[in-house]
C-alpha cells in the first residue's frame, strides 16, 4: 500500500469505525477553566462503570433479603439506613451484612489486583495467584488448623500473615540486583509448588474435620463471616484501592514496556514495586477475608476489559466486575442446592473455566491466539 | 561413563529402598535374599511382598514421569512445561472421588481404573479443546485449555470432597502422592500402558529434535506436526495418566528433571539430543523418587512422608535455582 | 525552546538553541559483558545524527545510555552539562525522548490513545487533557498522516503505519531532543524513506535534534548531517557523511570492500558493496544487471559514473 507522508486527503477507503469509537459512545476530551481540571471522558468506560457497579449493588441487596428469613427488598434498603422493625435489623445488618459487605470487598480486592497483575506483567494469564500468595496463605491456614495454632488469631489473620511472608520471600527470592516481573512469576510458580505440597501433607496427616475445615478453607468461603473479617478488609481497601488508582496515570505508560514507559518520565522500578505492593496487599487482605476464591483476579479483569472496550484492564471497573461476579457466585452457591451451602469458590471455579475457554476461542478467531 | 554412574546409582537406590524402613534390614541380608537364600521367612516376606514391589513401582512410575515430563516440555517448547498441564492429575483426582462418592468404590485398591479413566478423559478433553480454532492444537492453546479444564474439575472435586467424608479421606491421601501401601498388582495393571508409552515416546525423539527449531523449521524438514503431537500427547497420557492413578500427582518430578537431565548433557557433551535426554530423564527421575521415598521413610520414623511431598520439597529449591541462575527465555 | 528556521542541509553548524547532549568517558555494560568503553561524544543539537555500525558493535547500547535507559558503568552522559543522572525523570521526559527497537503496543490500542500517551511527561493526574495536549497530539498525527486512523486500533495497522504511530507519539512527547533505535526496521523501502523524510521534517521545521541508529549507510549519509561510526564499541569515525564514508572506514567498520560514488540524487556518498562475486569491472554484464536488481530502487548501478 502506498506511502501517504502528508496530510493529503488518502485514497485509500475510509477507516472502518471500531467497536469502542460508536458515535454516540465515543471518547470525548472535556476541559474546565476553573480549577484547570482536564481529561478524556470515556463514556462507554464509565456506563459500564456504573451498569455494573449497579449490578453489583442489586446482588448485594438480594443476598441481604434471602435466608432462612425472607426480607424484601424495600426492607432490606431501609434497614441498612437504620429504619425497620428490630428483628429485620438484627437479620441485615448483624448476620447478613458481613458476610454481604465481605462478598463485595473481596471481589473488588480480586478484581482491582487482577487489573493490576495483567497490567504489569502484560499478560491476560497473569494473576496474583501465580506468585504463589495464595498457596502460602493457604499453607499458613492449615498448618494452623492441623496444629491447632488459631485459637487466639483467627484463621484470617494466619492467612493474612501467610500470604505476605510468601510474598516477601518470592520477592527476596527473585532478587537479583533488581527484580524482573518475570523473574517474579517464575520464582513464585516454584515456591507456590512448595506450598501446595506442604499443604497436600498436612491435610493428608489431619484428621478427617481438620482436613474438611481446611479444605472449606482453600476452597474460598463466604460462610459465616463476622465484623471483625470486614473491619480489616475495608480498612486495606481504603489505603491500597486510592493508591492503586493514583498509579493509574503510570499503568498507562508502564503498558507500552519499560523503555518506552522510562522515555516518558515513567519512574519504572519504583511505580513497579509500589503496584506489585498494593496488588500483593489487596489479595492477602481478600484471601484472609474469604480464601482464595478461584479466578476472580484472573477472569474478572478480562470480563471488564471486555466489556469496557478499552486496551487494558480499566482497574476500577475490573473490581466492581469482580464484587459482581463474587456476589452473584455467592448467591448461586446458597441458592444452587436446597439445603447447603457450597463454599462460592466452587462456583468461581466452575464459573471460570467456561470464561477462559471463551477468552480462548476468541482469541483464536482474532487470529491472535499464538 | 555418565549410563554407569546412573545405573549404580539406581541399583544402590533399590537395595537402600529394599533394606531401610520401619523394620531396617542389613545389606548382606537384602543380598542374599534377592540371590534365594533368606536368613529368615519375616525378612523374605518383608522384602518380597512390601519392599521389592515398592520400589519397583518407584523405579517404573518415576521412568515414567521423567520421560513425559521431558516430552511434554520438548513439544512445548516451554521448560515450565509439566505434565501436569494436559489435565491428567485434576481428571485422576476427580474420578477418584466420584468412585468414591458416587460408586461407592470402597476397596482401597479398586479406583486405579477409574484414576487412569478419569487422567484419560480430562486429557483428551484438554486436546480436543486446545484445538479449537485455526492453527491446530499449539502448545499456548493446549496450556491454555488445560488450565481451564484443570479448574473446572478442581472446582467439582471440591464439591465433591466437602460433602462426602470417605472421598475426602480417599482424595486426600492420594493427593499428596505416595509409593507406600500400594497395591503390588497395580503395577502388572499400568505396566502394558507405560510401556506403550515408552515406545511412543521414544519414536518420537528425532522429530522432537526438529521441533525444537520451530515449527516451520520442523514442518520444511519433513516433520508432520500434528501428527507428532498427537504421538507426543498420547504417549504422555499414557505415561502420566498410568502413573499418576496409582502413586499420586507426583507431577513436579516431570518438570524438574529434565532440566537435570539437560544439565548433564551439557557436560557430558552429548548437547540438546532428545534421543538421549529422553532416556536420561527416565533414569534420573527414579533416582530423586527412591530418594524421596527412602527420605520420606526415614526422617519421619516410625510414621512415613510422602515421597510427592519431599519431591516438591527437593526440587522446588531447585527449579528457584535453577530460575535465578539461567536467563530464562520469556514464554 | 524549538526553532523555526530551516538548516540548508549538509553544512553541520551546531546550534546553540536546543540543549547539547553530551558523552565523556562512558564505560557500558550489558549483562555484565563490557559493550562500550570509554567513548566520548557530542552530539551536534538541532542536527540528525545517525550511528551506523555492523551488527553487535554498541550502537544500540549507546543509544540506550544517551537516554539514561542503561546506567554507564564509568564516566556521564550530560545534558546542557548537567549529569543525566541528576534530572528529574519527569522534567527528562520532557527533553529528551526516545522510541526503543519495535516496541509493542497493547491490543486494542487506539492510535489517538497511544499518541496521547507521549503527552504523559506533559500531564498531571488532573489535568490529562490540555489545550497543549490536543494541539500536540493533532500536529503529531498530521505531521505522520494518521489523522485518518486516529480511531484504529495500533495492531491492525500495516507495519508502516504502526511505525509511524509510534513516531507520533515520539512527537507528540514534544521533546528537543529525539532518539530512535533502528526507526525503519522492518518496513519496506517506501516506508523506510517515508519515516526518514518524517523525521528530516521534524528537524528542519522545528528544529529538533535527532540521534537515529541505522543500517542502511546510504540512507544514514542521504539523512544524517553527521555521520558516527562505531566498531566493537568504539568511535571509529565522525562527522559530515563525506567525510566518515570512505571506502576506508567501511572496510574498517564493516570488514567490506566497496566503492563508493555519490549519490545521483543528493550528491551524498553513496556505498556500492563489492562482495567476493563482484569487482569493479571485472564482471560481465548479467552480473551487474543482477547485483542492481538486488540492490533496489535506492542504488544506482555501478555503471551510472
Amino acid at each position: 500500500m502506498p506511502a501517504q507522508p502528508s496530510p493529503a486527503p488518502s485514497p485509500a477507503p475510509a477507516p472502518a469505525p471500531s467497536a469502542s469509537a460508536r458515535p454516540a459512545l465515543r471518547d470525548r476530551p472535556f476541559r474546565l477553566a476553573v480549577p484547570p481540571v482536564s481529561g478524556m471522558l470515556r463514556p462507554r468506560l464509565v456506563l459500564t462503570g456504573v451498569l455494573v457497579g449497579v449490578g453489583a449493588f442489586a446482588l448485594f441487596c438480594w443476598g441481604l433479603a434471602l435466608g432462612d428469613y425472607p426480607v424484601s427488598l424495600p426492607d432490606v434498603v431501609k434497614a441498612l439506613f437504620g429504619v425497620g422493625d428490630p428483628g429485620t435489623l438484627v437479620v441485615v445488618r448483624d448476620l447478613r451484612l458481613p458476610r454481604a459487605l465481605t462478598g463485595l470487598l473481596v471481589g473488588l480486592a480480586f478484581g482491582v489486583s487482577g487489573a493490576v497483575f495483567q497490567t504489569m506483567t502484560r499478560n491476560p494469564l497473569a494473576s496474583p495467584d501465580m506468585i504463589g500468595l495464595t498457596e502460602g496463605a493457604g499453607t499458613a491456614v492449615v498448618a494452623a488448623v492441623v496444629f491447632g495454632w488459631a485459637g487466639g488469631l483467627g484463621l484470617s489473620t494466619v492467612g493474612l500473615f501467610g500470604a505476605l511472608a510468601t510474598a516477601l520471600l518470592v520477592y527476596a527470592l527473585a532478587w537479583k540486583g533488581g527484580a524482573t516481573g518475570y523473574r517474579v512469576i517464575l520464582v513464585g510458580i516454584g515456591v507456590s509448588w512448595i506450598c501446595t505440597s506442604a499443604t497436600d501433607f498436612l491435610v493428608a496427616r489431619g484428621n478427617r474435620f481438620q482436613a474438611e475445615e481446611a479444605l472449606g478453607w482453600l476452597v474460598g468461603n463466604l460462610n459465616g463471616r463476622t465484623w471483625g473479617q470486614v473491619d480489616s478488609l475495608a480498612i486495606a481497601l481504603a489505603v491500597l484501592l486510592p493508591v492503586t488508582l493514583g498509579l493509574g496515570r503510570w499503568m498507562r505508560t508502564l503498558q507500552l514496556g519499560d523503555d518506552v514507559a522510562a522515555g516518558l518520565g515513567t519512574p519504572v522500578q519504583p511505580v513497579r514495586l509500589a503496584l506489585l505492593l498494593t496488588g500483593v496487599g489487596l489479595v492477602a487482605f481478600g484471601t484472609a477475608a474469604a480464601g482464595p476464591v478461584a479466578f476472580v483476579a484472573l477472569a474478572c479483569p478480562q470480563i471488564a476489559l471486555r466489556l469496557a472496550g478499552t486496551s487494558a484492564p480499566p482497574p476500577l471497573v475490573s473490581g466492581l466486575t469482580g464484587a459482581f461476579v463474587v456476589l452473584g457466585a455467592d448467591l448461586l452457591a446458597r441458592e444452587a442446592v436446597p439445603g447447603t451451602e457450597l463454599p462460592v469458590g466452587i462456583v468461581t471455579g466452575a464459573l471460570g473455566a467456561p470464561v477462559l475457554l471463551w477468552l480462548l476461542v476468541r482469541a483464536n478467531r482474532a487470529g491472535s491466539g499464538g | 561413563m555418565l549410563v554407569t554412574l546412573i545405573i549404580a546409582l539406581l541399583v544402590l537406590l533399590s537395595l537402600l529402598s529394599v533394606a531401610l524402613g520401619a523394620l531396617s534390614i542389613p545389606l548382606d541380608q537384602v543380598v542374599r535374599s534377592v540371590l534365594g537364600h533368606p536368613p529368615s521367612r519375616l525378612v523374605d516376606n518383608v522384602i518380597w511382598s512390601v519392599r521389592v514391589p515398592r520400589t519397583l513401582l518407584g523405579l517404573t512410575t518415576g521412568a515414567a514421569l521423567g520421560m513425559s515430563g521431558a516430552l511434554m516440555q520438548a513439544l512445548t517448547r516451554n521448560p515450565l512445561a509439566d505434565p501436569g498441564i494436559l489435565g491428567v492429575s485434576a481428571g485422576a483426582s476427580f474420578a477418584i472421588v466420584v468412585s468414591v462418592a458416587v460408586f461407592g468404590v470402597g476397596s482401597l485398591y479398586g479406583y486405579v481404573w477409574f484414576a487412569f479413566a478419569g487422567a484419560l478423559a480430562a486429557s483428551v478433553l484438554v486436546f480436543l479443546l486446545g484445538r479449537l480454532g485455526r492453527s491446530g492444537a499449539t502448545p499456548v492453546k493446549l496450556a491454555l485449555a488445560g488450565v481451564a479444564v484443570t479448574s473446572l474439575l478442581s472446582s467439582l472435586t471440591s464439591a465433591v470432597v466437602l460433602t462426602d467424608q470417605d472421598a475426602l479421606d480417599r482424595y486426600r491421601y492420594w493427593s499428596a502422592g505416595t509409593l507406600a501401601d500400594q497395591d503390588s498388582g497395580d503395577l502388572v495393571r499400568i505396566l502394558p500402558f507405560l510401556a506403550v508409552g515408552a515406545v511412543l515416546a521414544l519414536s518420537c525423539a528425532p522429530a522432537l529434535n526438529s521441533l525444537a527449531l520451530g515449527d516451520d523449521v520442523a514442518a520444511s524438514l519433513g516433520r508432520r506436526l500434528g501428527l507428532v503431537r498427537l504421538q507426543g500427547v498420547t504417549a504422555i497420557v499414557l505415561l502420566t495418566g498410568a502413573s499418576v492413578a496409582v502413586i499420586g500427582p507426583v507431577v513436579f518430578l516431570g518438570l524438574v528433571v529434565p532440566h537435570i537431565a539437560r544439565l548433564l548433557a551439557q557436560f557430558a557433551g552429548i548437547g540438546p539430543d532428545h534421543r538421549w535426554l529422553l532416556p536420561l530423564s527416565a533414569a534420573l527421575a527414579p533416582v530423586l523418587l527412591l530418594s524421596a521415598d527412602i527420605a520420606g521413610r526415614m526422617v519421619a520414623r516410625p510414621t512415613e512422608i510422602q515421597a510427592g511431598v519431599l519431591v516438591a520439597f527437593l526440587g522446588g529449591p531447585f527449579f528457584i535455582a535453577l530460575v535465578r541462575r539461567r536467563k530464562l527465555a520469556e514464554v | 525552546m524549538s526553532t523555526t528556521d530551516p538548516h540548508p542541509p549538509g553544512i553541520p553548524e551546531p546550534s546553540a538553541r536546543g540543549p547539547e547532549l553530551r558523552a565523556r568517558g562512558l564505560h557500558l555494560a550489558y549483562d555484565g559483558r563490557p559493550v562500550v568503553a570509554d567513548l566520548d561524544l557530542t552530539v551536534p543539537t538541532g542536527r540528525i545524527t545517525a550511528i551506523v555500525g555492523a551488527n553487535a558493535c554498541g550502537k544500540s547500547t549507546l543509544l540506550r545510555a544517551l537516554a539514561r535507559l542503561l546506567a554507564p558503568r564509568q564516566g556521564v552522559v550530560e545534558l546542557d552539562g548537567t549529569t543525566l543522572r541528576s534530572i528529574p525523570t519527569r522534567e527528562l521526559a520532557r527533553t529528551l525522548g526516545i522510541l526503543p527497537q519495535t516496541p509493542v503496543a497493547p491490543e486494542g490500542l487506539t492510535v489517538a490513545d497511544l499518541v496521547n500517551r507521549g503527552r504523559s511527561p506533559h500531564q498531571t493526574w488532573w489535568r490529562q487533557w490540555s489545550a497543549a495536549d490536543e494541539e500536540a497530539v493533532r500536529a503529531a498525527l498530521a505531521a505522520t498522516g494518521l489523522t485518518e486512523l486516529a480511531d484504529r486500533p495500533v495492531d491492525e495497522l500495516s507495519g508502516g503505519q504502526r511505525q509511524r504511530a509510534w513516531i507520533a507519539m515520539a512527537v507528540a512527547q514534544g521533546t528537543p531532543v529525539l532518539l530512535l533505535d533502528e526507526p525503519t526496521t522492518y518496513l519496506d523501502l517506501a516506508h523506510q524513506i517515508d519515516v526518514l523524510d518524517l523525521v528530516t521534517d521534524l528537524n528542519r521545521r522545528e528544529g529538533r535534534t535527532v540521534v537515529m541508529v541505522l543500517h542502511d549507510l546510504n540512507q544514514a549519509c542521504r539523512y544524517a548531517d553527521h555521520v558516527i561510526a562505531m566498531k566493537a564499541g568504539r568511535i571509529v569515525a565522525q562527522g559530515a557523511p563525506a567525510e566518515v564514508v570512505t571506502e576506508a572506514t567501511v572496510e574498517d567498520v564493516f570488514d567490506l570492500r566497496c566503492r563508493i560514488t555519490p549519490d545521483p540524487v543528493s550528491g551524498t556518498p553513496m556505498v556500492i558493496p563489492l562482495g567476493r562475486h563482484h569487482h569493479d569491472g571485472g564482471d560481465g554484464p548479467r552480473e551487474a544487471e543482477s547485483e542492481a536488481e538486488s540492490e533496489s530502487e535506492d542504488a544506482v548501478p555501478a555503471s551510472v559514473d
